[in-house]
């Protein structure tokens, strides 16, 4: 009875255990594990696996394999980690591992191996993370590596070197590894159709398929891991000089912007840092999708005229847009547009072997080194920039508005970027101090012609003074303008609304489906930063579609601008956000010539004189559009704070109640108040310029390509606005230096001013 | 018989738990009072909720398990009062709980150390405020994830703004995401600055398809 009584007992105990066991995974069972033990792992030893040790195009020396073929005959073992985990095992500033790698969005942990092997067949997810973690592993690897190098190149124990960005913090010791508090999560195999992201607020890496093509995986390339572990690094580069804590710069605004554009190109250069090879996704963006992206103009791809001839770089401007899958058909898009300076990064690499005598390592370590510290002064938010500066202010005006002025006001372009490339080019290969180019130095001369062969030699010092408006404190090395033979640089004058007969100089769209996508777009992508007024309906009621700007509605606003010069713009920004163009009461500046080209109002027409440009209070803001009020004796312009209290609407039904009146009747909507084109040709207008050769159909605008303005419901019909509009270029020739300053850059103050623009005004009115 | 029925409900009891363990894999989801969803149900209602494990899943969010070091160092804080980990990088400057970032220069903002007048207040109804207006304008069945990090005091002009660091994700129906890193004010819900915006290697991305119309009827006159 005894014994019956025990198998009860025991069957209990034994079934409760099973049923609830089934609950959990079990490691010995489960198919992470499992595989582990499968085809593969046969091959390989303790703590390895199976990996691609490139792409299949590269290792097959193949073009023109197909998704077909068997992939598991290009493996190599590899040596991949002693963790359990597929975990990175760098030391982490506070963090037990850096990096993790997992299959997608369902798998709960990263990759656990039971035997210790990591041998998998490609057609296994288990396969896809493992050779993510080997590649992530190793650009991982050889960037901290050389971020404690970049340490020694800029200090001598604790004092800087050279007027350094690298802050004392990025010592070895640190072990600071990122600028957030979690490791980095790569999704090896996402369910992303034509595409890889990087998701920089979760910090996850994610690798998708080719649409209709299942088997064929963005990770089965290691340009591509390194790539997107690019973008990772440079968000690390960018806020080195940031609290982990509170706003981060970011490298572009989503849409076209060439911060962006050099994002991309900076992430294509991580390949090659990694593998020594000038081209970028042959696998699967290249082979099926034609998006693959050559590094060097030696590469065949490219298209008849280009070669590694000084003369015969791809050059800025006109590259910009350039597609070498679809050679003839410009195309709008930061990827195409950043292999400028990919490509010159490339040729500095070379270059600096042959000059330096450099190994080809060691020249791709300093150029890294360099991008290191040119994005960790361009990105810093407490406005510093440097080392061994105890006045702030040194770059984006101040802590308060820094985040606006390198986002917006002044942000990191082909020409900031490149100015600030050469100064930390100069000072670690020019001076004579340091001997860093075989015992001599890489001179300005060299610096200066080889950036001129990418056309991309846009400033004229090297501003060492950096914002500092008294010259002399610092000087400013001058660029020699014998070596600017390929760059150009053009008037700002020569931008100009199309002259062309019945030209259009503006269009409004208000359609209300178009407006609501574009609306819900900027939104859900984090760039609109003011919510809409609560007055405005969420179904936009009021757009009408008529093509005019009415009371209640959203409207986006193109303007046709034209490029009146012989030779190509590129970048061309165009500002609709608050400047100080208005006096403290509001009243609209009437600048003097010494400043600005615009003499918009007249003083009998309410302007008022206004010498100085200032930007550090909230009255230094004024909103970039004002009103037009008539009376029986003449037409002023005036704020819209004044039409507010002239109409006498009451402060609560403006578009913004809680600001005084200051936009109350129409506002330049923030974070899409800023507008874009990649670049104009001579004589010609962006749709001309972007136009299909073979149509002459001109593109569709994107939201990068448009202002969005919101009106209030509470204008009078019949009302005028004027809204003055500033705009530039990166290839300008008088928006970024004072040529009466020994061609000194402007402070970052002027920039809240008319002086490094052309203004442009749009005359509004409303109609119901 | 004792034994017989205690076999019998030990066995059913599994089965319930295993049932229930199965029907319903979320049930234990990820319980934190930092994460919160809300869904545009209809074109004048929106939603709010805890966030689910599944909703987690689908923005691709990950949570690493912590180190013994992390775990120790969250201890430590818990006096801080801040609702995530701070990190160890920089000497932050700490008021009323919250992080002191903006325009601090040598200052010492710290608590007890200095006046500092506030242009807002709080309301404990912000993130309710913020995941309206960031559906506004969306399509229904749109939903958004509110992760809070970081309180803030951000100096301005020398006076103070509170402030909380978020992670918005939006989670479309078709499957899609996009996040960003947001500050938005303590008082009004509102966002105020935002960061962190997701890259995307789409080449030859459609764009918005806005076509300029055949003429200018606008009025405007730019020059």
């Amino acid at each position: 009875m005894k014994s019956v009584t025990s198998i009860f007992n025991l069957s209990a105990i034994a079934l409760v255990t099973l049923v609830l066991s089934s609950c959990v995974p079990n490691v010995a069972t489960s198919p992470r594990s499992r595989a582990s033990s499968g085809l593969g792992s046969a091959n390989v030893g303790l703590y390895q696996g199976a990996i691609l040790a490139d792409n299949p195009i590269l290792l097959t020396h193949n073009a023109n394999i197909d998704d077909t073929y068997d992939l598991n005959r290009l493996l190599t073992v590899a040596s991949i980690t002693n963790d359990s985990f597929l975990r990175g095992n760098t030391s982490c500033f506070g963090l037990q591992y850096c990096f993790e790698v997992r299959a997608n969005k369902d798998s709960p942990s990263a990759l656990q191996t039971a035997d210790g092997k990591w041998g998998y067949r490609v057609a296994t997810p288990e396969f896809l993370q493992t050779n993510t973690f080997y590649h992530l592993n190793r650009v991982t690897s050889m960037f901290y590596t050389n971020l404690s190098k970049s340490f020694t190149r800029a200090y001598s124990g604790n004092f800087p070197i050279y007027k350094t960005s690298l802050p004392l913090t990025l010592s070895p010791f640190a072990n600071m590894f990122n600028v957030s508090n979690n490791p980095l999560i790569a999704y090896a195999d996402c369910d992303a159709p034509n595409n890889s992201f990087f998701d920089r607020a979760n910090q996850t890496l994610c690798f998708g398929y080719i649409a209709g093509k299942k088997t064929v995986k963005w990770a089965q390339d290691s340009t591509v891991v390194y790539h997107e572990a690019g973008h990772f690094f440079q968000k690390f580069q960018l806020n080195i000089r940031n609290p982990l804590v509170g706003p981060h710069a970011d490298m572009g605004n989503i849409f076209y912007d060439e911060a962006g554009s050099l994002g991309e190109g900076l992430s294509d250069y991580y390949s090659y840092y990694v593998n020594g090879r000038s081209h970028f996704a042959e696998w699967a963006a290249g082979r099926f999708l034609q998006a693959s992206r050559p590094m060097s103009e030696s590469d065949p791809i490219h298209t008849a005229g280009l070669s590694t001839d000084p003369d015969q770089r791809l050059s800025y401007p006109q590259y910009v847009g350039y597609d070498p899958n679809f050679p003839t058909l410009p195309t709008e898009d930061i990827h195409l547009s950043g292999m400028v300076v990919s490509h010159y990064l490339v040729a500095l690499t070379v270059d600096l072997q042959t000059k330096c005598a450099m190994t080809q390592r060691d020249a791709s370590d300093l150029v890294m080194h360099l991008i290191t510290e040119t994005l960790a002064e361009h990105g810093d938010l407490s406005s510093n920039g440097v080392q061994s500066v105890t006045t702030q202010n040194r770059i984006n005006l101040s802590p308060t508005y820094a985040r606006d002025w390198v986002q917006k006001v002044n942000p990191v372009t082909y020409r900031s970027f490149m100015q600030t490339f050469a100064k930390n080019l100069m000072n670690n290969l020019g001076s004579p101090l340091l001997n860093r180019c075989n015992g001599g130095v890489y001179s300005n001369d060299q610096i200066e012609a080889l950036m001129d062969q990418y056309g991309l030699l846009l400033f004229r010092t090297y501003n060492e003074n950096r914002n500092l408006s008294t010259p002399g404190i610092v000087s400013n090395t001058p660029v020699n303008s014998i070596n600017r033979k390929k760059s150009v640089l053009i008037t700002k004058n020569l931008l100009i609304l199309d002259p062309t007969t019945n030209a259009s100089s503006a269009f409004v769209i208000d359609n209300q489906a178009q407006i609501q996508a574009g609306i819900t777009a900027l939104q859900s992508a984090g760039l609109m930063t003011t919510p809409l007024s609560s007055q405005t309906p969420s179904d936009l009621g009021f757009n009408n579609n008529n093509g005019k700007v009415s009371p209640g509605e959203v409207v986006a606003i193109a303007l046709n601008l034209y490029n009146n010069s012989n030779s190509t713009m590129g970048g061309v920004q165009i500002l609709a956000s608050d400047w100080n163009h208005a006096d403290v009461t509001g009243k609209p500046c009437q600048f003097p010539t010494t400043i600005s080209n615009d003499q918009w109002p007249l003083l009998t027409e309410g302007g008022v004189p206004c010498n100085t440009v200032s930007a550090a209070l909230p009255t230094d803001f004024a909103p970039v559009c004002f009103v037009q009020s008539t009376n029986a004796t003449s037409t002023q312009w005036i704020s819209q704070k004044d039409f507010m209290t002239k109409m006498a609407l009451d402060p609560s039904l403006c578009l913004d109640p809680t600001n005084g009146g200051k936009d109350c009747f129409m506002r330049a909507v923030k974070g899409a108040d800023q507008a874009h084109y990649s670049k104009l040709n001579s004589k010609s207008t962006w749709a001309k310029t972007m136009a299909d050769p073979t149509t002459g159909k001109a593109p569709s605008l994107n939201w990068g390509n448009v202002l969005l303005f919101e009106v209030s419901k509470h204008i009078p019909p019949g009302t005028v606005v004027d809204c003055r509009l500033r705009v530039r270029f990166t290839n300008c020739d008088d928006c970024y230096h004072d040529a009466n300053k020994s061609n000194y850059d402007f402070t970052d103050t002027d920039y809240n001013g008319p002086r490094p623009y052309k203004i442009i005004h749009l005359q509004i009115p409303i109609i119901d | 018989m004792k034994r017989t029925w205690l076999f019998i409900f030990s066995t059913m009891l599994a089965v319930v738990i295993a049932f229930y363990s199965k029907k319903n894999p979320h049930a234990y989801a990820y319980k934190t009072p930092t994460w919160k969803t809300f869904e545009k149900v209809s074109s004048k209602k929106i939603s709010g909720y805890q966030t689910t494990e599944k909703e987690l899943e689908e923005a691709r969010v990950s949570r690493p398990k912590r180190s013994i070091a992390q775990e120790k160092s969250k201890t430590e804080r818990v006096t801080l009062d801040l609702r995530s980990e701070l990190p160890k990088d920089r000497p932050y400057q700490l008021r009323e709980g919250r992080i002191v970032i903006g325009d601090i220069g040598s200052k010492d903002f710290q608590d007890g150390e200095a006046d500092l007048e506030m242009v807002n207040k709080i309301n404990p109804d912000w993130k309710e405020v913020l995941g309206n207006d960031l559906l506004r304008f969306q399509q229904e069945d749109t939903k958004v994830l509110i992760k809070e990090e970081f309180p803030m005091i951000k100096i301005q002009n020398g006076k103070g703004q509170y402030l909380e660091q978020v992670i918005v994700t939006y989670l479309f129906k078709n499957g899609n995401f996009s996040s960003y890193h947001a500050l938005v004010d303590s008082e009004t819900g509102f966002v105020t600055e935002t960061w962190d915006k997701t890259v995307h290697e789409k080449v030859r991305a459609a764009g918005a398809g806005l076509t300029l119309p055949d003429y200018n009827n606008s009025g405007i006159i730019a020059r």
